[in-house]
């Protein structure tokens, strides 16, 4: 009997492991965009699936595993990771006033900038580069950013990083608009590159 | 008073997120979205998600990563 229960237990338990570790890729790329480094994304990664184990039991099955998962990312990241930055530019970027961004964001308008419906332009853009952007943007802005790439709705993300659904609302489209932005220079600057080199009408 | 309905919810949240910040539309939105259950999983995927999805998508974690995380929660079982 008691070797039954023991069994059971054990599939159990391999099966949360094999339902967590399925998640691994997922989480190892968002914590690479989120620390902006190979090695602190691996400890970040590692660090989660430690909590995560420990903690199984307040697991709720049938519940999201991976919003559960990511919760203990960007908790994890937020208590031990984002103090240990170094890097002054995080700092600065973190103490930017939201408004403030903003106007400089909007500076630039994206929609006009090429006269072309965004999905044309976004086709420009090479993943390096969108990279690039995503990293200079601001650490809660990058953290919505991401999260809503991963598929999560705003009330998950809302749960997850402990605010109410209108911040996370306002970080995205901040977030967005930075990034439209950003990207559509890129494009902007391709454009007269491409111009340049192999003159043509457009 | 929340003016958004179910029908109207995922256009709302697509023109709040297309047009310059509206604060208003971010109140009624987020009030909507709190208390809706069905709403609550609504969100917007256009092509800037994608992109941002795209851009990571061939990062995957690196084996010994895998190999050290597998080491470590052995005990916990």
């Amino acid at each position: 009997m008691a070797k039954a229960a023991v069994g059971t237990g054990g599939g159990q338990a391999d099966a949360f492991e094999a339902d967590a570790l399925s998640f691994l890729d997922a989480l190892y790329r968002t914590a690479l965009r989120m620390t902006r480094s190979e090695a602190e994304a691996e400890d970040l990664v590692q660090e989660t699936y430690i909590r995560a184990f420990r903690f199984k039991d307040q697991f709720q099955p049938g519940t999201n595993l991976k919003a559960w998962l990511f919760r203990i990312l960007t908790n994890t990241f937020i208590n031990q990771f984002r103090r240990r930055k170094t890097q002054p530019q995080t700092t600065e970027l973190d103490d930017v006033d939201e408004s403030a961004l903003y106007r400089q964001m909007t500076g630039a308008s994206a929609t006009s900038t090429l006269g072309q419906p965004e999905s044309v332009v976004l086709d420009q853009v090479v993943d390096t580069e969108v990279t690039e952007a995503l990293e200079e943007l601001p650490e809660k802005f990058r953290t919505v950013v991401l999260l809503d790439s991963e598929g999560f709705s705003y009330k998950e993300m809302a749960e997850m990083l402990q605010i109410p659904i209108g911040t996370v609302m306002s970080r995205l489209h901040r977030g967005r608009k930075f990034l439209q932005k950003r990207l559509y220079d890129v494009a902007l600057d391709r454009g007269i590159a491409a111009a340049r080199s192999m003159p043509r009408p457009t | 008073m929340s003016t958004i309905g179910c029908g109207d919810c995922l256009d709302k949240l697509a023109e709040f997120l297309e047009k310059d910040f509206d604060p208003a539309l971010a109140a009624e939105l987020s009030a909507h979205l709190e208390e809706c259950v069905g709403c609550s999983k609504t969100r917007v995927e256009d092509a800037l998600v994608r992109k941002v999805r795209d851009c990571n998508a061939h990062e995957s974690a690196p084996p010994a990563l895998r190999e050290r995380i597998i080491e470590r929660i052995e005990p916990t079982r």
